[in-house]
């Protein structure tokens, strides 16, 4: 018969003050196999870890439970205590009454009071069926992927990289930079954007240690920490990058055109094109959708020839190529290359995209001078569509008048709840620099709240307002079109109480910072949760803000959720840390949650065998019959196959059979009876 | 086609002629019209809704029963009663609680709301179910030539979700205009389109304000199209272009009149009703703009 002892935690107010603590800890005095219920104001301060470890010593209890708060952040504290007590540390078991009753129900204080009563039933069960079970360390792979090569992604590459780690350094971009380098100036500072960052794009380009992977994008994920298999697949670029000098003659030479992302749709770029000037690599990629194919040349196909010359007749492309890079008889695969990689660490860095104007019905989207942030940060630029002359985009002509408008899709019940953080700031630099380049320019912004917390930014503020520029507390409520490309801005000014207009040449939203598409798939695909919002979730928000629920996966960067570039680049390092303990030990902890086959009731079906998502089961044959094999360096302990197992062969340690079903009877047969939330 | 034409007071007690102008119109499309014997109230903006909402949704619910049992849509030529049934509706059909106890309250006058009848506004009704084309093809009198300024009526655009038949895109009507077009009329874009006409509540409470929307309204209609029709698809927002017209006038703040008229009362014109039954009541002059539609037949 196990000695079971019970350990209930008030957890100061949190448990207490919705579940009757005494009425609980006598209940669970009554349990079968209990030989000990306490209980105490903070079950994980040390004088409450105490009551555990000399329970063990007195020999009072040979098995824990402890009734507190969630396994997530404490059960490795307590496990710590069970083990110094000098038990297996496996023969302890959490009951989650704070997170999963006490908070929950804070309201219902009779029916949390019987929640915990089950919950505790629940988890006293499984305990008394508790075996020791012995942690296992597997080697850890000495190199890390890190997904998305913006600003935060190529930091904690260079980090990693000049710790000493391989790093494979995945863009799904032709080149890296993100979004960032689509900037103007970048705040407080006011430093130029490509100027900074530059610099860091040639370092990822050069450093023995990063492999990049640009136009690439993660297939698959399989394996865990220490040792992850990725699939990612190098899209076609048509283009042979190891002859490609980015030289541009190709794109000079190509007549076809495509609306250019790289300036937000504003301008076009060719079907052959390089991303952006300071592109890292600086190479070419055609883009099959608006290739039109010159000279018949469709790719794969051998050039006609010239019935007077007698010469085979090129595309413009390949004639201006000097290196036999653009060669259009090559039969390149559609699907492009696909590249496995063998990782001990991952980051997640995919990034964001800023929203587009049209679902913004009410800001008169149709009006080519209603424009996003975004497109502004590229008119502004050197680079971009007008090479940083300040023109609108109907007519070119500068505008006298500029209207912002702010929490464009932030803070909006229509379209996210959140505020993007980072608007009311680049808003304020976006007019800094009309104002202070053009002062004659009348500039207005529209506003919720100015929201403009950090390092040196309420300064920023100050010094906008007294340039002249104005601001509106009020939300715009419309954008009327009128005669002569101009605009009215309608908003109702808070501090007038009273409705306002403003006839504008140019109206820009300050449009919210949104997951990068295809981020909650990455997020299955890595087996990372994402928020309400579609952000990738870290492990805690204020313990472990760069970890994520799977172990040797980090976050960074606006991927985890809006932020501006200090924070990111903080993020980033702090990821980079987190991914480099793992590689720097050289071997990780493994839960000994593994599953195992017994061989007398295996039958051989081989069910279990595809279903496992870890490649980890095979079959061998034992003594002329077929057996399932699990290996345990790779099981994962999901548990599929001993759910899927017919003959209940297979054993999922830490999770058996009699363990659970126990746990079930106690939730729901074994309990007093009273009404439960 | 057959449908319950829930007429509203506004139209019956104010503006019959636009009754009269329903009455001649829909049957000349082939729509029957079902008088639904008993109907009441919407209940209107700024009474029960104000208020009460088990007894609005109550009243509403009571006028979409004595459809229902009769297994039809309702059509209005009212802004208010179109949007005060839309909501109730929206409302019941997704609080059950509500519904529940709306139907414990028409219990007692032994009805039930199922929701399964909608309410529709005509012009958009129209659009949906006949279709510009229908419509210019049974034309006897076409507006070539005339420059119309429509007036939607926010209750058709807003909130879009509880309409059966909402616009594209309520920040830009397009079906009034096109309805218009399809007489032949051009109704241009002008920025002020979708402005409050400033009836409604305002013009009952605040006189003041509500002729200051009313003006703003005008001026844009005025400097930017200068049309020689106002075209409403909603009767309160009829009535308050319709005789706000005057008082600027007196208080001497606009030197013009453009004429008004409900969508309803210019297609009755088009397919040939009698001008003195369906537009008798203007305070408007309509007679100039009436007489170059019909050529000088009645003149």
């Amino acid at each position: 018969m196990p000695r079971i002892g019970v350990y209930i935690c008030h957890c100061g107010e949190n448990i207490a003050g919705a579940v009757n603590i005494e009425a609980v800890r006598e209940y669970a005095g009554t349990l079968p196999g209990v030989a000990v219920a306490k209980d105490y104001l903070f079950m994980c301060s040390d004088p409450g870890q105490e009551l555990i470890r000399q329970d063990i010593k007195d020999g009072l209890v040979d098995r824990v439970v402890v009734a507190a708060c969630t396994p997530r952040t404490h059960e490795p504290i307590f496990r710590k205590a069970v083990e110094d007590g000098g038990l297996n540390k496996y023969l302890f078991e959490m009951a989650n009454i704070r997170d999963q009753d006490s908070w929950a129900h804070w309201n219902e204080k009779d029916g949390a009071t019987e929640k915990a009563k089950r919950l505790i039933a629940s988890a006293v069960a499984k305990a008394g069926l508790l075996e020791p079970l012995q942690d296992r360390f597997v080697e850890v792979t000495k190199s890390a992927l890190v997904i998305g090569a913006g600003v935060s992604g190529m930091f904690a590459a260079l980090d990693l990289a000049n710790m000493g780690y391989k790093v494979h350094l995945v863009e799904k971009e032709p080149s890296v930079g993100g979004n960032m380098a689509k900037l103007d100036k970048t705040f407080p500072t006011n430093d130029c954007s490509a100027c900074i960052l530059t610099p860091v794009m040639v370092q990822v380009g050069t450093h023995p240690n990063i492999e990049l992977l640009t136009y690439a994008e993660v297939a698959s994920v399989e394996g865990s920490i220490g040792n992850f298999k990725v699939d990612v697949v190098k899209k076609q670029t048509y283009i042979d990058w190891d002859k490609c000098t980015g030289c541009g003659d190709c794109v000079n030479a190509c007549p076809a055109k495509a609306p250019n992302e790289f300036n937000e749709g504003m301008d076009n770029r060719k079907a052959v094109y390089i991303q952006f000037p300071q592109a890292v690599p600086k190479k070419a990629v055609l883009d099959l959708d608006h290739c039109i194919n010159c000279g018949k040349r469709s790719i794969g196909t051998q050039p006609r020839t010239h019935s007077v010359t007698g010469e085979p007749i090129l595309a413009p492309c390949e004639k201006a190529c000097k290196t036999g890079a653009c060669d259009r008889s090559v039969a390149y695969d559609p699907a492009g290359e696909r590249v496995t990689l063998q990782v001990g660490t991952i980051i997640a860095a995919a990034g964001f995209k800023a929203m587009d104007k049209a679902p913004f019905k009410e800001y008169s989207p149709q009006s080519p001078n209603v424009i996003t942030s975004m497109q502004l940060e590229r008119i502004l630029s050197a680079t971009g569509p007008t090479e940083g002359e300040f023109k609108r985009p109907s007519d070119g002509k500068k505008p006298a008048t500029v209207a912002f408008i702010s929490c464009v899709g932030s803070r909006d019940k229509s379209h996210h709840s959140y505020c993007s953080k980072v608007c009311c700031m680049y808003m304020l630099k976006e007019a800094r620099l009309i104002k202070e380049k053009y002062p004659a320019t009348n500039v207005y912004l529209f506003y919720i709240d100015v929201r403009t917390a950090g390092k040196d930014f309420e300064e920023y503020y100050n010094y906008c307002r007294d340039l002249g520029i104005k601001v509106i507390r009020g939300r715009a409520g419309a954008v009327d079109e009128l005669a002569g490309d101009r605009l009215r801005v309608r908003a109702y000014d808070v501090d007038m109480c009273a409705p306002v207009e403003l006839e504008s040449d140019l109206v820009v939203l300050a449009t919210a910072i949104e997951p990068a598409p295809g981020l909650p798939e990455m997020g299955r695909k890595l087996g990372i949760n994402c928020g309400g919002e579609g952000f990738l979730k870290e492990l805690h928000t204020k313990l472990y803000p760069v970890e994520t629920s799977v172990k040797g996966i980090y976050v960074a960067g606006c991927a985890q959720g809006p932020k501006d570039i200090p924070e990111s680049v903080s993020q980033a390092r702090a990821a980079s840390s987190s991914a480099a303990v793992p590689l720097t030990l050289g071997k990780v902890v493994v839960e000994p949650f593994s599953s195992a086959v017994d061989r007398e009731k295996c039958s051989g079906c081989g069910i279990c065998v595809p279903l496992c998502p870890y490649s980890a089961i095979s079959r061998e044959e034992v003594d002329g019959k077929l057996r399932a094999r699990i290996d345990e360096a790779l099981c994962a302990g999901c548990g599929v196959c001993a759910a899927a197992c017919p003959s209940l062969a297979i054993t999922l340690h830490g999770f058996t059979e009699a363990q659970i079903q126990a746990q079930i009877n106690a939730l729901t047969i074994g309990a007093g009876g009273g009404k439960v939330v | 086609m057959k449908v319950g034409f829930f007429v509203g007071c506004n139209t019956a007690f104010n503006r019959p002629d636009l009754e009269q102008a329903v009455r001649f119109a829909l049957p000349a499309l082939g729509v029957e019209l079902d008088d639904l014997e008993g109907q009441s109230c919407c209940p209107t903006w700024g009474t029960l809704p104000s208020i009460d909402l088990v007894g609005w949704c109550a009243l509403g619910a009571r006028n979409f029963a004595l459809a229902e049992e009769k297994g039809l849509d309702m059509v209005t030529v009212c802004g208010s009663c179109y949007g005060s049934l839309a909501e109730s509706k929206h409302k019941m059909l997704h609080d059950p609680e509500l519904k529940a106890g709306v139907n414990a309250m028409l219990k007692e006058i032994g009805r039930e709301f199922k929701g399964t009848s909608n309410i529709r506004q005509a012009v958009n009704f129209l659009y949906k179910e006949a279709g510009p084309e229908k419509i210019g093809a049974a034309l006897r009198y076409r507006l070539d030539g005339l420059t119309v300024a429509v007036q939607p009526g926010c209750h058709s655009l807003w909130p879009s979700e509880v309409y059966v038949d909402p616009e594209e895109d309520s920040f830009h009507p397009a079906v009034l205009r096109e309805m218009c077009a399809a007489l032949g009329a051009s109704a241009p874009y002008y920025s002020r389109l979708t402005d409050c006409c400033g009836m409604g509540g305002m013009r009952s409470t605040d006189m003041e304000r509500s002729f200051k929307l009313v003006l703003t309204k005008l001026a844009s209609i005025k400097e930017e199209i200068d049309p020689d029709l106002i075209v409403t698809g909603c009767s309160s927002c009829l009535i308050q272009l319709d005789t706000a017209q005057a008082f600027l006038q007196k208080d001497r703040l606009i030197d013009y009149e453009i004429p008004v008229l409900h969508y309803m009362q210019l297609l009755a014109l088009c397919l040939g009703a009698d001008p003195q039954q369906i537009t008798g009541l203007a305070k408007t002059n309509v007679s100039r703009v009436v007489n170059r539609i019909r050529g000088d037949e009645n003149e």
